[in-house]
């Protein structure tokens, strides 16, 4: 935090993302990356299909085209990723 | 009759009547016919009494003239002094009176029928004509009657059918055909014993076609079976394929029977089709990947959705978060303006109740885990609403649950409803994952210092978990295993339209498993569909 008031241009605030199976994985992102960089890095590692994922941060769902200054993230803030959820019957069917 | 004259009559006026045309069916009621007269004992006399029944009314009048006007002149020539031609002569007229009784009566049925020439096989067209125009019941009804009268003529043997040589399996063809038959009023001979049976299911079976054309989508199949029955028909143009068409107009909901689903019917998928492709018309002209934002992009809190998210509501298939989020957006702005209670109500996304179950459970630092997830209702005092909504999402099933806040008078707490339209969920754990995330949020905000400005009284507020009740809801249930996610929006939708200010106990009598139809949860998917399509034609033309 101190080094981003000292040089905000040039920092690289982490920020780790946290999927819902409980493995997390960080990244380290400039404020003024839009975020469908890190959210295609991420399907990437996870070998995830980008289209069947949803980014969350704080409930609020990300838009690949927004930056971490923009949304207000901070360092060490979370952003969720979630599988899309398909519901119709239930499994038993 | 009388006196057992040796009547001969066939002999006699074949030699006045020299067409003998085919005769024609005609159907008496049988409560008018009088009753049967005496038998002469007489060889021949059967015969004849045949004869009479079976002569048209056409016919019988024919006949009578004829043998009138020749009366004088074959009187004296006759060996017995035209005894036996008097007596024909008396029993034509006897035949004749009493067919004018069921004639009438029928009249009184149908007004128009009293303008058709002959024999009552003219009202049975007409009542069929007037049941495409108006009234089905009550021409239904006047078909029912038709029919079972003819039926009751069957086995009087005056009016008698040939069972033709079918096939079993032929025998919905079959019915038809004898259908149209018999107003054709062709003769036939034979006797079936079956009939009856065949001719009465037929007549249940258009009527069920009429009320049940109207199903919606998902029952379709079913409708096109039936109406199928009647496709089979097409080599003559009857009344019988009228009353398809009409059924096609008509939308109306019918009760399932297991006769028809054994028919398998290509043609009533017409009108799907056309409905299909006249919606694939109606779609812009978007690529899979174009997006929208709801309500705008600007938004503070818009729902992203692309176009090919629309696939999602193709019909039977299962509805995935998106569209869920996408709804529930809807429904917040389309009443946010005129309706002042949306403003108590707060809605969660479909993922809340995942994170929600992790920030509660028992495994690992909870704690922090739950001040970071009050992060998703940043800024808004859960306890300040009247309601909170939450769509449940486990096991591929989708459930609603709403959280109902008393207000200051009220002395009982919160109360949590599941609602499920299948009854999947455990209600049990969804209760307790409920009921932690409220007692760890009471507990925060109990120790705030700044003074809250609860709408709850203070004695309920103080010992709040425990005041906190449970109640699973009786609701609709979808009939089959796609459409839960279209029941927890359309729970929503009508709670939401219907719920009082503040809930008590007493209003829970709102629900119920006959709260709403299932079909109407179902209707959604279209709906919502059209939305869709709607707002991406209006972002393409822009």
């Amino acid at each position: 935090m101190a080094d981003g008031e000292q040089n905000p241009p040039a920092n690289m605030a982490p920020k780790p993302i946290t999927v819902m199976d409980g493995s997390e994985v960080y990244f380290r992102i400039k404020p003024q990356t839009q975020f469908h960089k890190l959210m295609n890095q991420y399907c990437l590692k996870t070998s995830l299909d980008v289209n069947s994922v949803t980014f969350l941060f704080d409930g609020r769902r990300l838009r690949p085209e927004e930056t971490p200054e923009k949304v207000a993230m901070e360092d060490g803030d979370e952003i969720d990723c979630l599988l899309h959820q398909v519901g119709g019957g239930g499994e038993d069917f | 009759m009388e006196g057992g004259l040796q009547i001969d009559l066939s002999k006699l006026v074949s030699g006045v009547d020299e067409d003998p045309r085919p005769l024609e069916i005609i159907k008496r009621p049988r409560q008018e016919q009088p009753p049967p007269p005496e038998p002469d004992a007489m060889s021949g006399d059967d015969e004849h009494k045949e004869d009479l029944s079976k002569l048209s009314d056409h016919e019988l009048k024919d006949t009578l003239r004829r043998l009138m006007s020749r009366t004088e002149q074959l009187v004296s020539k006759l060996p017995d002094n035209g005894k036996k031609l008097l007596a024909r002569i008396k029993r034509l007229e006897e035949e004749k009176e009493r067919r004018e009784l069921p004639r009438s009566e029928v009249d009184m049925d149908s007004p128009k029928e009293s303008t058709k020439s002959n024999s009552v096989t003219a009202g049975f067209l007409d009542g069929f004509e007037q049941e495409d125009e108006s009234s089905p019941a009550v021409s239904e009804h006047k078909f029912g009657a038709c029919f079972s009268r003819k039926m009751e003529e069957n086995q009087t043997g005056c009016w008698i059918i040939n069972p033709f040589d079918k096939k079993p399996n032929d025998c919905e063809h079959q019915k038809t055909r004898d259908l149209r038959e018999i107003l054709q009023g062709e003769r036939q001979k034979g006797q079936s014993s079956s009939r009856q049976k065949n001719l009465h299911p037929s007549h249940k079976l258009s009527r069920n076609g009429c009320q049940r054309n109207s199903l919606r989508r998902d029952q379709r199949d079913r409708v096109s079976s039936v109406c199928s029955l009647h496709s089979t028909v097409d080599d003559q143009p009857i009344s019988v394929a009228d009353e398809k068409k009409a059924f096609e107009a008509t939308p109306s909901f019918g009760s399932r029977s297991k006769k028809e689903q054994t028919i398998v019917l290509v043609d009533e998928e017409e009108p799907l089709l056309v409905e299909t492709t006249h919606q694939e018309a109606k779609l812009p002209e978007c690529s899979k990947d174009a997006r929208i934002y709801y309500p705008s992009r600007d938004d503070p809190d818009p729902v992203e959705i692309c176009f090919g998210d629309i696939d999602n509501l193709a019909p039977e298939a299962y509805l995935t978060s998106t569209i869920l989020n996408f709804y529930i957006r809807y429904l917040r702005q389309q009443a946010s303006p005129t309706n002042r209670e949306i403003c108590d109500c707060h809605f969660f996304n479909t993922y809340f109740y995942k994170k929600l179950t992790e920030a509660v459970s028992d495994k690992g630092s909870n704690k922090i885990d739950f001040v970071r997830f009050r992060r998703w209702w940043r800024g808004v005092n859960i306890f300040q609403k009247a309601y909170i909504l939450i769509p449940i999402h486990e096991d591929l099933h989708w459930s609603l649950v709403i959280i109902c806040i008393p207000n200051k008078e009220d002395e009982s707490g919160p109360i949590m409803l599941h609602l499920d339209s299948l009854g999947l969920h455990s209600s049990r754990s969804v209760f307790c994952n409920i009921r932690r995330f409220l007692k760890e949020e009471w507990n925060i905000l109990k120790q705030e210092v700044a003074p809250l400005d609860l709408p709850i009284g203070d004695e309920v507020w103080n010992n709040l978990p425990s005041k906190i009740s449970e109640r699973k809801i009786s609701v609709p249930q979808q009939k089959n295993d796609f459409d839960c996610g279209l029941f927890v929006l359309y729970f929503m939708e009508r709670f939401i339209e219907e719920a009082p200010e503040r809930l008590k106990k007493r209003d829970l009598a709102m629900f119920g498993k006959k709260w709403f139809k299932p079909e109407e949860a179902s209707g959604l998917r279209c709906k919502i569909r059209n939305v869709l399509i709607e707002l991406f034609r209006t972002a393409t033309t822009e």
